[in-house]
């Protein structure tokens, strides 16, 4: 088991006891990961209002953990689930074009051309294509762990990601 | 948008939606820890009241099941018999106990 799924068993397992300080080493190990999914989904605001909502609901269900995933795709596929609950919610047109303008912010930090096209093609993306692609190309999921994470079978996501990709890359031809 | 290939392009694409590379931002991890410790407030709170409300539902039970129990001595069911309004004027008594109980409870508390 590689060193740093071991320790986060241990410290999953002490937080799952009530001990704070070792909740608090997760949130630190996995905040950045975490905010980085969820803002691309949504924008930074919403991203964090997210994430934090999800280390909350994570402290409360860790007693139920059994650590058969690994903790950081535990901890996604719940910021995940929060954030379609929060898309249910809100369905209005201004909050969807609201988002994907702070969307396009969060992905072309940089300021290039090539990047802030790229933003606007991901903001064209459908949700779960978004969540696809930012997890297996951006932040290094495999492809196994992407489907538990968003909960689809591994073939839809293997589609869905090739469809995705195809996508942004007819939007920036 | 430049002409890029298919390397070029997963490359944009990994560099864009990578996570930045940054330490832990401690104003949000503080954020979590007062999250957690006012969802832990409310969680006690509603066990609380859970609690509570199951106790006194469990008291007012076993007032009604005895006052059932005595209204069917012959006496009493005699005079019930005699006088059916006795039997409405037991629910205010019983609420009437109820309040002094919990008046009580919250002095002693």
């Amino acid at each position: 088991m590689p060193p740093e799924r071991e320790a986060d068993e241990v410290l999953c397992r002490r937080a799952a006891q009530g001990d704070k300080d070792a909740f608090r080493l997760l949130v630190e190990t996995h905040e950045r990961r975490l905010r980085a999914f969820l803002a691309q989904l949504g924008g930074s605001d919403l991203g964090d209002e997210l994430a934090q909502e999800t280390f909350i609901k994570a402290w409360q269900s860790l007693p139920g953990f059994r650590g058969e995933a690994k903790f950081s795709s535990w901890l996604c596929g719940i910021g995940w689930r929060l954030f379609l609950d929060h898309r249910r919610r809100q369905r209005s047109d201004a909050r969807k074009l609201e988002a994907a303008g702070q969307l396009a912010e969060s992905v072309a930090a940089p300021g290039t051309a090539d990047r802030l096209d790229l933003a606007r093609a991901l903001a064209a993306l459908d949700p779960v294509e978004r969540a696809a692609l930012v997890l297996c190309e951006g932040h290094g999921w495999s492809h196994g762990e992407a489907a538990e994470i968003l909960r689809i079978p591994l073939g839809t996501l293997k589609g869905t990601v090739r469809r995705a990709k195809q996508k942004c890359r007819e939007h920036l031809k | 948008m430049t002409d890029i290939d298919d390397r070029g392009f997963d490359l944009l694409l990994g560099e864009a939606l990578a996570p930045p590379e940054r330490p832990a931002d401690r104003g949000f991890v503080l954020r979590v820890e007062r999250g957690v410790a006012e969802a832990e407030r409310y969680r006690r709170r509603r066990a609380g009241l859970l609690r509570q409300l199951a106790s006194e539902a469990l008291a007012l039970g076993a007032v009604a099941s005895s006052l059932a129990y005595i209204a069917q001595a012959p006496q009493v069911r005699e005079a019930l018999e005699r006088a059916p309004e006795l039997a409405w004027l037991t629910l205010p008594a019983l609420f009437l106990f109820w309040a002094l109980v919990r008046a009580r409870g919250g002095v002693l508390a």
